[in-house]
């Protein structure tokens, strides 16, 4: 349904997307996640026709976004960041002149608005002024707009910021009923807020992809993270010794705290390291105190992707990982 | 074309939520009715009544009509509303000339209360010869000029993302149409062939010519073909703006 084929777009010197590749087919549920300023935006404006692409193709609903890009725009409702509305004119005004935007005859108009405000919760607010609306009701009604004129493929672009816990579960709940019967791409810049949502995600940073699994998938990498912390009663670099000899450690590292001995081990390949560590430190004759497992959560795996990317100053680095948190 | 008329059915009825159509109608009504009774004396021909009248609104317009012309693509741009616009099935163009003829349907209605107010007026002294030609040829040059200065706003608008400064591009442009035109006219040190031309091209003079009750095809040719020029400048603007 989506297709990118080696997708470029460059704002002068700045390359915002760096040869994206990917297919997403009919009916599925696709998360774009990347922290801010990874290029999911243009990306997104790429394929919905805004901006045209440096090089490469994209093709939605069969058609490609620049050469039939009316039939294309048809066929793909958007929902931009920050969900701009006109704030002078009412929810129903507004809805209306969008159905004429896309041609939908009166008797149809009226049914697509009648379902959309019903099913988008807008129902007591049709009457009012945009303005005086509330984020989420804003939100909901971009998301109206977006799905009036029935389109094929569905692009959220961060549907969920500045949401409140339980509006994002109502956006969650409108999504799981489009599943199945229209293609819809989701951006977020927070991973869990649409983990559930998702059948498949498709992580991206500086431009590129850098990752494209099923939430499974990822949640396996994830299991595969698995740490264990220990903190032993003796000397850092006695236990860093003790530790690393042993087969079932993948890596460790320790710290002084207040006079004990903190290890933060990694298994390696899936074996769990704690019999082994307790033993070894229970023949070695230290107290421990305290030896619990971490599971790292999906976005730290996520962090630990977009951080990975290879050829990135540090700098930058550790400004992604802050506002992608 | 419906898709057009939409728009600019939108954009009218967005005028009519702010404040700014209001002051501005009224601005120009007061500001019409001020220069009209400068001119009028009951029970004189009014031969130079409409020349007068005229000429002096369409320089008030220099400055009064960008400020109803600024927000149109300016303010899609800032508020990000360009994308959902753009997005949707439909042409640059349709969007551009939509928003020309919302703001279109404003300026008729400003015109069309105080040139009413002033007809009746003339009607009321019973005059023996009320000029009426001229009247309805000046009018007309009102609208056709107001064409052509609303599209140089539009296409001042198109060009940034801040009202103001789309405001002061239309009247720096407005301006090298009329005033300087007008004063290079005089100016003694050009060419007679070359000020013939700038009067020609000068939006006073033929506004003037109109209110003289002049209504030549080669004016009107000018002034369509000026709006025409600055709508598709405006498209240009646009579409640079999302391809940059």
């Amino acid at each position: 349904m989506i297709q990118l084929e080696n997708l470029v777009k460059r704002f002068g010197p700045v390359l915002a997307v760096d040869r994206l590749s990917c297919t997403i087919e009919a009916g599925s549920v696709v998360g774009l996640v990347g922290p801010n300023g990874a290029g999911k935006t243009t990306t997104i404006r790429m394929l919905t026709g805004y901006l045209p692409p440096t090089a490469g193709r994209a093709v939605v609903a069969g058609f490609d976004v620049m050469d039939q890009s009316r039939q294309m725009r048809r066929r793909i409702g958007y929902m931009p960041e920050t969900t701009p509305l006109y704030p002078e004119m009412r929810v129903h005004e507004y809805l209306d002149f969008r159905g004429r935007l896309y041609r939908l005859p009166r008797r149809q108009r009226r049914e697509r608005m009648a379902f959309v405000i019903d099913r988008c919760g807008l129902v007591p607010v049709q009457r009012r002024v945009i303005s005086a609306l509330s984020r989420g009701n804003r939100q909901r009604v971009g998301l109206a707009s977006a799905l009036l004129h029935k389109p094929q493929v569905l692009v959220l672009d961060e549907p969920t910021a500045g949401l409140d816990p339980n509006q994002i579960l109502e956006v969650r709940h409108l999504i799981e009923e489009l599943r199945g019967r229209q293609t819809v791409l989701i951006s977020s810049h927070i991973l869990p807020e649409i983990e559930r949502t998702v059948d498949r995600v498709m992580v991206i940073g500086h431009g590129r992809l850098l990752a494209d699994d099923t939430v499974a998938g990822l949640r396996a990498k994830v299991d595969a993270a698995e740490e264990v912390v220990l903190e032993v009663g003796t000397e850092p670099a006695a236990l860093k010794r003790l530790l690393e000899r042993l087969d079932e450690v993948a890596g460790v590292e320790v710290h002084s705290r207040d006079g004990w001995a903190q290890a933060v081990v990694r298994a390696g390949n899936g074996v769990d390291p704690r019999p082994a560590l307790a033993s070894a430190i229970a023949s070695s004759g230290w107290t421990l105190r305290e030896m619990r497992s971490r599971h790292a959560t999906l976005e730290e795996v996520f962090r630990r992707i977009t951080v990975q990317a290879p050829g990135i100053g540090g700098q930058e680095e550790g400004k992604g990982e802050q506002k992608g948190r | 074309m419906t898709v057009t008329l939409d728009i600019a059915r939108r954009e009218l009825s967005s005028f009519f939520r702010s404040p700014i159509a209001y002051v501005m109608a009224a601005a120009f009504a007061v500001l019409a009715c001020y220069f009209f009774f400068q001119a009028f004396e009951p029970g004189r021909p009014v031969a130079g009544l409409w020349q007068y009248t005229f000429g002096h609104l369409v320089k008030v317009m220099v400055f009064l009509l960008p400020a109803l012309s600024m927000r149109l693509i300016a303010e899609e741009f800032r508020s990000g509303t360009i994308e959902t616009l753009m997005t949707a099935p439909i042409t640059d163009t349709q969007v551009v000339v939509g928003k020309w003829l919302g703001v279109m349907g404003l300026y008729v209605v400003m015109l069309v209360v105080p040139l009413a107010a002033m007809a009746a007026v003339v009607f009321g002294h019973a005059m023996r010869d009320p000029g009426m030609g001229q009247f309805w040829a000046g009018a007309g040059g009102l609208l056709l000029v107001g064409g052509v200065f609303m599209a140089i706003g539009l296409f001042a608008s198109a060009l940034t993302q801040n009202q103001i400064v789309a405001w002061v591009l239309a009247v720096v442009m407005l301006c090298s149409l009329t005033f300087v035109t007008e004063y290079l006219y005089e100016a003694r040190w050009l060419s007679n062939e070359l000020r013939e031309v700038i009067g020609y091209v000068d939006l006073t003079q033929q506004a003037d010519g109109f209110a003289r009750g002049l209504v030549t095809a080669s004016s009107s040719l000018y002034l369509a073909t000026a709006t025409a020029l600055f709508l598709f400048c405006a498209v240009k603007a646009v579409e640079s703006r999302r391809w940059r």
